[in-house]
């Protein structure tokens, strides 16, 4: 059964290593995701518009049905709903939908985070090229949009984590744009 | 020998002139006859400001270039992916100014340049450094959940949003929940989409549904539901079309098999056809000449409303079967030209009843009747041979005697007639809808559609009119502010004006004015942004362009010609050729009158529209003038008659035959239909041309038994041939012609009934 599955994830990710595969399906095998739970982020956000990066404090809940639910609480109130065709952003109680078909930034970050928290390796493969590193004890997954449209909006996605958690997720934009969320470590 | 040569000469003359003139007409129809199914055709002109607003908007009003589509598919995720790739061939294709399906968000490429250029004009801006800080407040924010090179470019050069705002203020349909565009549960992804092509132009319609339909098909659904007027029009023509031919085949076949079996001959029924033919062909050609354009409507009704004529052939036909076709049209003229021609009085007032359909209507058959009269008359009996005579009396010299006429029959329905028609009240409608030939559940059907997909309020809109531009433009800001008043009063949800993207040179000039100097712009960037993390330089371009803003020469409606927004300026803003015109469309109108009467307080000059009152007005009106019309015309019949007839029993008898049956009809038809509209009243106009002959031909005084055998017959015929054709009519899928068979059929039956009941024929 595995042979199979490392056999039609081989065909997918045909400039990935084998090695890389392995400990892929390794990784996110491993990996434990509180499902409608709020977990803390602090998330750090860079634009070319400013001098430094704006750092939010929050929440971010996934629920089984795959809706990603972030809440900003500092430095301001804001919240997001993340599907798979759009986001919701609520603001001064108005609601503001955006179609993710023209916010591929998003919708590549949505679908790398959905993957990864499903241990759905297979979707993780066929729409990124994925490199691993180990580094000590952490582990670090770097996805690359397979598709050149997709990259126009995002370089790559890089996740880092250690044993069955997820660390950060760092998106770097073309542009110099770049996103790093990080997770503070649930305590055993 | 030369009596006989002449006699010789004249056969042919008479046969070969009517040839020429068919040929004529034929050739006028063939090469000058454009058709037309605009809506508008049969309304009469306006007298009211709100009716002259309804007349206006009536085919080009903010909505009438709308189509509501239905795709089906199954599934979310199928609906969801076929409703983008439908949008985007619609797109495309260049046909439409906006395709909507609710996945439509605004971005930088979405909005149109001549907004993205005036954003800082057509919006009120807090320029001062807590405006500043407040923007970049809002802008930090959306960086926190936002991303990528097109999000930094807009917050650059427009920190205030104002060209989103602007966008968001006009979308079509901002009320719109996210699940009214997908229906999984029934299958259903709704979209709505612009023309370019205004409703009324059916050569483009018909291209923008056939695309609309062929695109569906592509993606795999076949029963694409298209709702919205252009769409309307474009399935009215091939169901008029369609119903028409079929109909009108029906009809012939019928009213075929009616004469074969009444005379026995086909030559007859050919020859019949001959006098119809030519005046339906003379009928046509001098409307065409006259009007150029011609609607599908006049064509179906106008042969119609002609048919009476077929009668003329058939008294001549019944009358000849016992004597020459010369002697027996010498005998039966009198009568004949006095029926048509109070026929065509009554038609020739239809054709003064105010609308260009009704004139083209009346004319159409007036002139037909005219025609096939005389056809009849000149053409039928050189064409008709001895034999079609089937038996021969002996030449009659004998003094005609009056046929002996029951009074008791008319006065009885007449007495009955008018008090059921009382009893019943009102029976004529106002519904404007009641013109048009769409069925009220398409109606019902685009008013729901409307009302779940948030497009405009299509029956109230606010009114201004002013003497300039400028002061129009200025009316229409105040009452803007106005309107967002009553918004937060709760009279209103949403309003759209004119100036919301056209606001007037004055409001333009201050908003200019209040633009800061480059200098002074800076220094209240860099105090706004103080503590905030945006770098140096960040908004360059917003100081670029409203330094170029400041410069700007003022925006007019012509700045939109062109842009997606033409159609919604053309909407909103008009000149008339006299005053210059301004629209508020109205989302959410809860309470009309509180709307009007708080309108009447805060902006004297603006109007709230009723569109349905005021088409109702105008369809009263209407009808009260084509009843004035009718009513001179039955006047104008009666003086005829009584120049005819003299004073007598014979007058007393036609007219009150007439009326009764009139009377009767209208009672039954309340009675069958729910309400009776002006194609109701038109199709009452041929039952008393049908009545008129009938009752002259019965009530003529006969030479013999024979001669009043022959009357009999004729009517018997006459009335069974009409009767079946509007049977025929009468089961229609198009409602007003089923309204109209409906009518005639029963008013044919009547007039039948009670001229035979009225009279007893002479026993030989």
């Amino acid at each position: 059964m595995k042979t199979a599955l490392l056999t039609a994830l081989l065909l997918l990710a045909s400039v990935a290593r084998a090695d890389d595969l392995l400990r892929v399906v390794e990784i996110l095998d491993g990996i434990e995701t509180p499902r409608d739970e709020p977990i803390p982020f602090v998330e750090k956000r860079q634009s070319q518009l400013l001098a430094e990066p704006l750092i939010l404090h929050g929440h971010v809940s996934f629920s089984r049905d795959g809706v990603l639910a972030k809440s900003i609480d500092r430095p301001f109130r804001e919240s997001v709903l993340i599907t798979g065709e759009r986001m919701e952003l609520e603001r001064d109680g108005k609601t503001r939908r955006v179609s993710l078909d023209k916010r591929a930034g998003v919708k590549v970050f949505y679908a790398g985070m959905r993957a990864l928290l499903n241990g759905d390796a297979h979707a993780l493969l066929e729409l990124f090229d994925v490199t691993t590193e180990d580094i000590d004890e952490r582990w670090r997954l770097r996805l690359v949009p397979k598709q050149d449209e997709l990259r126009t909006f995002v370089e790559k996605l890089t996740i880092s984590g250690q044993g069955s958690q997820v660390l950060t997720v760092h998106t770097d934009q073309p542009g110099g744009d770049w996103q790093e969320m990080s997770f503070t470590p649930v305590s055993d | 020998m030369m009596a006989d040569r002449r006699q010789g000469t004249v056969s042919l003359l008479v046969p070969f002139g009517w040839a020429v003139v068919t040929l004529l007409a034929a050739s006028v129809i063939w090469s000058r006859l454009a058709l037309t199914v605009d809506l508008a055709f049969f309304l009469p002109g306006p007298s009211t400001e709100q009716e002259k607003v309804l007349m206006d908007r009536l085919g080009q009003g903010p909505g009438s270039q709308l189509l509501f589509i239905s795709l089906h598919g199954r599934g979310q995720q199928e609906l969801r992916e076929r409703s983008r790739q439908f949008k985007s061939a619609l797109v495309d294709s260049g046909l439409f100014s906006t395709v909507l399906n609710g996945q439509e968000e605004i971005t930088r490429e979405s909005i149109p340049p001549v907004i993205w250029n005036n954003r800082f004009l057509l919006d009120d801006i807090d320029w001062t450094v807590a405006g500043l800080q407040a923007a970049f407040d809002r802008r930090l924010a959306d960086l926190a959940v936002l991303s990528g090179t097109d999000i930094s470019e807009l917050i650059a050069a427009d920190p205030f949003f104002s060209s989103i705002a602007i966008m968001e203020r006009l979308a079509v349909s901002n009320l719109v929940r996210d699940a009214a565009w997908i229906d999984a549960s029934e299958g259903v992804a709704y979209q709505i989409a612009e023309s370019i092509a205004p409703a009324f132009d059916m050569d483009a319609q018909s291209r923008t549904v056939e695309l609309i339909r062929a695109t569906a098909r592509k993606l795999g659904d076949d029963n694409v539901d298209i709702h919205g007027m252009g769409a309307y029009g474009v399935g009215l023509q091939t169901v008029i079309r369609n119903e028409a031919r079929y109909r009108s085949l029906l009809a012939t076949i019928a009213i075929v098999l009616v004469l074969l079996a009444a005379y026995r001959r086909p030559r007859l029924v050919i020859l019949g056809a001959v006098p119809l033919m030519i005046g339906g062909l003379v009928g046509l050609a001098v409307v065409t000449l006259l009007f150029g354009t011609v609607h599908g409507i006049t064509l179906a009704f106008g042969f119609t409303l002609f048919g009476v004529a077929i009668d003329y052939p058939l008294h001549l036909f019944s009358h000849a079967r016992t004597q020459p076709a010369a002697r027996a049209i010498d005998a039966i003229w009198p009568t004949l030209r006095l029926g048509a021609g109070s026929t065509v009085l009554a038609y020739l007032a239809i054709a003064v009843s105010g609308s260009r359909g009704l004139a083209q209507l009346g004319c159409l058959s007036a002139v037909g009747v005219l025609v096939a009269m005389y056809a009849t008359r000149s053409l039928l009996p050189m064409l008709m041979r001895q034999q079609d005579a089937t038996a021969h009396a002996a030449a009659s010299s004998r003094q005609a005697h009056p046929v002996r006429l029951g009074h008791a029959a008319w006065l009885a329905v007449l007495l009955l007639g008018m008090g059921a028609v009382i009893a019943q009240g009102s029976i004529w409608t106002n519904d404007l809808s009641s013109l048009t030939p769409l069925s009220p559940d398409i109606l019902r059907k685009d008013r729901a559609l409307r009302v779940a997909l948030g497009a405009p309020d299509i029956r109230h809109l606010v009114s201004l009119r002013s003497e300039s531009e400028e002061q129009a433009l200025r009316r229409t800001e105040y009452l803007q502010t106005r309107l967002e008043q009553a918004e937060r009063d709760g009279l209103i949800d949403d309003a759209r004006l004119v100036t919301q993207i056209l606001p007037s040179r004055r409001t333009q000039q201050r908003r200019r004015e209040q633009i800061p100097d480059t200098r002074t712009l800076q220094e209240r960037i860099d105090a706004a942004s103080a503590g905030m993390p945006f770098r140096d330089g960040a908004f360059t371009e917003f100081i670029e362009a409203s330094k170029a803003a400041k410069k700007a020469r003022p925006i007019t409606a012509a700045d939109f010609e062109d842009s997606v927004l033409e159609s919604f300026v053309d909407s909103h803003f008009y000149f008339d050729g006299a005053h210059w015109g301004s629209f508020a469309t109205l989302h959410g109108l809860s309470d009309p009158d509180r709307l009007s009467e708080w309108l009447s307080r805060q902006v004297p000059d603006a109007t709230l529209v009723d569109l349905k009152a005021a088409s109702e007005s105008l369809v009263s009106n209407y009808r009260l003038r084509i009843h004035v019309v009718l009513f001179v015309a039955f006047v104008l019949i009666a003086v005829v008659l009584l120049w005819r007839l003299g004073t007598g029993a014979r007058l007393l008898w036609v007219l009150g035959t007439l009326a009764s049956a009139i009377v009767m009809t209208v009672a039954l038809n309340a009675l069958v239909l729910d309400d009776l509209s002006i194609f109701n009243l038109i199709a009452l106009v041929l039952v008393a041309g049908l009545g008129l002959d009938y009752a002259l031909f019965m009530s003529r005084p006969e030479k013999h038994s024979e001669d009043s055998r022959q009357t009999r017959h004729a009517i018997r015929v006459c009335a069974a041939s009409t009767l079946v054709a509007f049977c025929i009519l009468a089961v229609s899928s198009v409602p007003i012609l089923a309204s109209l068979g409906i009518t005639v059929a029963s008013g044919v039956l009547l007039n039948f009934l009670l001229a035979w009941l009225g009279t007893t024929p002479r026993k030989s």
